[in-house]
């Protein structure tokens, strides 16, 4: 029971954050902001890529050439650029991640 | 382009994001399956909070008894990023009807964030893009609470399989490249799966 009341707090949470200013569809921002809000989407998974990559167990940097999130980011990146498709991106990405692990004896 | 159109068009642009949904709504469901929630209550979390990392982080913080404030205030943290979201396509809903704002706030992913943001930065406001944000968000919805339901009532009922094993196993190789939000997570595989690990 106990458990239900934290599923529905932390969807009352998570749905407050997402409606929060579709709460206000009227609202102008003013040009500042939405210069700004223009590099959300680039910040944000950014943010959330990189630190994968270079700091995979979240704490120690790993700028070596057996680090394999490193070197599939880097891949992924290349065929994103390349490609321009986002299934060509997260397939490859996934292909290139588990063959490299599976090559340096990871798995 | 009539309103169906639209909305195939938004399913047909989720397919290559169920590619890296639906391996971790696997995951999700079977450790979660067998921690210390009911299959509804597991299930129940993919369909009401339905956000692939805060979900990873809270059944690992379940697992090790943590409390209802420390659960709830990581929830907010993990997921503030969405006030962003909700700002970034707040110019999109204006003039749109109350539910379908509720509608499409809820269901307001990392996913289909970036898929929709790139169709409005692509195409401009049209009249009925709407419905392809539609179509994006009910298939990244209803992929992510199916393969969280499948896994869950398949770990449940053929236990002997040890697909928890193979599961915590993936969850501990899960790529950067597959699914962008679940990576912030990815280092804390809950107490019971590294317990039934096999090494």
């Amino acid at each position: 029971m106990t458990y239900w009341w934290l599923i529905l707090g932390m969807a009352a949470i998570t749905f407050l954050m997402r409606y929060s200013l579709f709460a206000w569809p009227n609202l102008r921002f003013p040009p500042v902001v939405r210069q700004g809000l223009h590099y959300v989407p680039t910040a944000v998974l950014t943010a959330i890529v990189v630190p994968g990559m270079l700091l995979p167990d979240g704490a120690h940097w790993r700028l070596s050439l057996d680090n394999v999130y490193l070197l599939a980011g880097v891949m992924s990146i290349g065929i994103a650029a390349i490609s321009r498709s986002l299934l060509a991106t997260i397939g490859g990405g996934l292909l290139v991640f588990f063959l490299l692990r599976w090559a340096m004896g990871q798995m | 382009m009539s309103r169906n159109q639209f909305f195939v068009r938004g399913l047909r642009d989720s397919v290559p994001m169920l590619v890296g949904i639906a391996p971790f709504g696997i995951i999700f469901g079977t450790l979660a399956g067998v921690g210390g929630l009911t299959l509804w209550q597991a299930v129940g979390m993919s369909m009401f909070v339905y956000a692939g990392s805060a979900q990873f982080i809270v059944i690992s913080l379940m697992s090790a008894g943590a409390g209802a404030l420390v659960i709830l205030l990581t929830t907010f943290i993990v997921n503030l990023r969405h006030v962003l979201y909700s700002a970034t396509l707040q110019p999109q809903v204006q003039g749109m009807p109350q539910r379908w704002r509720l509608l499409l706030a809820f269901w307001l992913t990392d996913e289909t964030f970036a898929i929709v943001q790139r169709h409005y930065l692509v195409h401009g406001r049209t009249p009925l893009a709407h419905w392809y944000w539609l179509g994006v968000a009910s298939s990244l919805y209803a992929c992510w609470v199916s393969s969280s339901l499948v896994a869950c009532c398949l770990v449940r009922r053929f236990p002997t399989w040890r697909v928890g094993d193979l599961s915590s196993r993936c969850w501990q190789l899960s790529s950067v490249s597959s699914c962008p939000c679940c990576a912030t997570s990815r280092r804390s595989p809950p107490r019971w799966s590294r317990a039934r690990l096999p090494c």
